[in-house]
């Protein structure tokens, strides 16, 4: 066996038996610098210098500015919101649940996050509404997987600093797919709500509710186009824009919304610390593993098993989608993306494939990942939402993941559409 | 009362240096931005500054997830050996898991000592970077720790019933 064979190998069976994901990754990355000959002060020196980068920042100031939001009456808010747009029709409140998923994502970098803030609320309402529980379930984690597409989105700043591209730009990338998901999610809602005659008054939308419900979510409504408005106009770059967010969302809470409490505060911030140290620990102990995959020559080995079929980029694109798809079944998102971007990415540069279109096939096949077991943590999160076991939201899902391969695979024929956006606001990339 | 004082601080520990780097962070960035827009000014450092919260904050962070057993695991297949497999597989991936650490603390211990006698000063605020590097080698000592206490009580007062998770 070679080097990356030993390092698969050790990466795989420590992790079988349990050892946690950044550890097992830490131990196989021991395992290729011992292979390679390379000091071991390596991975002391990285094991801090990993973090320097201060875009890094971001990550955990936007889990917190999310956690502080939810807790502080934002997601009520956007609720009533779309309730008032879409609540009245076939399937309401499961296509409230979407769209409010689609609001919240653009306040919360993370889909497990966005499940559990909208589907806390919804879900309850879906169950008293006769609602299959497997399928309450599954809309709340299907839709809460978006967030981690529409920006903010910690996968698509994970990918940038793996990647170097800008953060910026990857969030604009982010924005048409998003919302274009966010539409087939509610064509599939509403399809299967109509087959199974859930929900729907039958009223007739009108405006003056609509209006007053945006009335009295303004801040909630208004903290994308704070956050993201300020980061496009120039005022903000991204870690200070998620600063921002995080005192944005402490101030309506406490002041305006008064539904954060200073317990309220003392949790997010101790959440945002577990997830920090569970999560992004990973960063430290495998930052030597980018050094590896380039001394063992990995993506040339890995373009080796693709060249039969070099020609035929769709092809490619398809076959890293299921091998992502794959990993990400048993993989967290973050250690995925790190681990395999420096893999992957030179083979679909080679093909050329634009790295943001990439990135954004990337983070899309990552939230299949979330929602597909045994590791779909969008699914446990829904499973204790309502109460039910994660194999019943699974099979409760699977129609819910159309739109999400039917992306996937439109990306792997066409990434264009994904660039426009970032082109036209901040001008086509340098090649 | 000195008793249940040191009690207490042995309950929060980590979470006193979490909240801490994490508030410390957000607020140095948010003050750089204010007073870039608002006061035309820069707030010199505030970038380095965030970045020790947030290492101190990810370091006890993993400590803190060992304290509280939250570190994601895959446990799908060890869930379906008999008891004592299930418990043999733990507490195996626990002694590689701790193995690493230790190796990492050999390591970085070796690393500290080069920054001591190699002076390697921070650009911006001019800090010797042998003390916040120094965090890495203390939280280390701090997982271990919290590892053995986490052993210690499945052991002792749960009777090595369940799961050492």
């Amino acid at each position: 066996m070679n080097g990356p064979m030993w390092m698969a190998t050790v990466f795989l069976l420590t992790i079988v038996i349990g050892v946690p994901i950044p550890f097992a990754a830490g131990i196989a990355t021991v395992v290729g610098l011992y292979i390679a000959d390379i000091p071991l002060a390596l991975l002391a020196q990285s094991a801090y210098n990993a973090f320097e980068p201060f875009p890094l920042t971001t990550i955990p100031l936007f889990v917190l500015a999310g956690q502080l939001m939810e807790k502080g009456g934002m997601s009520e808010k956007l609720i009533q919101i779309a309730q008032r747009m879409i609540g009245a029709y076939k399937g309401g409140i499961g296509l409230v649940t979407v769209v409010a998923c689609m609001f919240f994502s653009a306040l919360s970098g993370s889909g497990p996050a966005t499940t559990a803030a909208i589907g806390s609320i919804t879900i309850p309402t879906m169950l008293k509404e006769k609602y299959r529980p497997r399928f309450a379930g599954a809309v709340a984690a299907a839709a809460g997987a978006m967030g981690s597409m529409i920006p903010p989105s910690n996968l698509l700043i994970i990918y940038g600093l793996v990647t170097d591209e800008s953060i910026p730009r990857l969030f604009l990338a982010g924005i048409v797919p998003g919302l274009f998901l966010g539409f087939l999610l509610c064509v599939v809602t509403y399809g299967i709500a109509k087959k199974n005659d859930y929900g729907g008054t039958g009223e007739r939308f009108t405006l003056v509710p609509l209006l007053w419900a945006l009335w009295e979510g303004k801040w909630a409504i208004g903290a994308p186009v704070f956050i993201l408005g300020g980061i496009y106009a120039g005022f903000f770059t991204p870690s200070e824009a998620a600063a921002a967010a995080v005192f944005y969302g402490l101030f309506v809470g406490l002041f305006i919304y008064r539904g954060l409490t200073w317990r309220g505060v003392y949790e997010s911030l101790r959440f945002t610390a577990i997830l920090a140290g569970s999560i992004l620990f990973i960063l430290g102990s495998t930052k030597a593993f980018g050094q590896l995959v380039t001394i063992f020559d990995i993506p040339d080995m890995v373009g080796a098993a693709f060249s039969g079929i070099i020609d035929y980029p769709w092809l490619v694109m398809l076959l890293i989608g299921v091998v992502y798809i794959f990993v990400g079944m048993w993989l967290e998102s973050i250690p995925q993306i790190i681990i395999f971007t420096a893999v992957m990415l030179p083979i679909a540069t080679q093909i050329g494939v634009d790295p943001i279109v990439f990135g954004v096939f990337t983070v899309m096949t990552c939230e299949v990942g979330f929602l597909t077991p045994p590791i779909g943590v969008n699914l446990f999160v829904a499973s204790k939402l309502t109460k039910t076991s994660v194999e019943d939201i699974s099979v409760g899902v699977v129609p819910l993941l159309i739109p999400y391969l039917f992306i996937i695979v439109l990306l792997a024929f066409w990434g264009d559409w994904v660039t426009w956006l970032p082109d036209l606001v901040m001008g086509p990339s340098l090649e | 009362m000195l008793l249940s004082s040191i009690r207490a601080l042995e309950s929060r520990f980590e979470e006193i240096f979490c909240l801490t780097g994490l508030s410390v962070m957000a607020t140095c960035i948010f003050a750089q931005v204010v007073l870039r827009v608002f006061f035309e000014s820069a707030f010199h450092g505030a970038e380095e500054i965030a970045v020790y919260g947030m290492v101190t904050a990810i370091y006890l962070g993993c400590s803190l997830a060992i304290r509280e057993r939250a570190h994601i695991r895959i446990t799908f297949l060890v869930e379906k050996l008999p008891h004592k497999g299930q418990v043999f597989c733990i507490v195996l991936a626990d002694l590689l898991w701790m193995a690493f650490i230790l190796l990492l603390l050999k390591e970085s211990i070796t690393w500290i000592q080069l920054l001591v006698q190699f002076d390697y000063i921070s650009p911006a605020l001019g800090i010797n970077q042998k003390f916040p590097q120094s965090i890495v080698p203390l939280a280390l000592c701090l997982m271990i720790g919290r590892m053995a206490q986490v052993y210690y009580r499945w052991l002792v007062r749960d009777h090595a019933e369940g799961l050492p998770l």
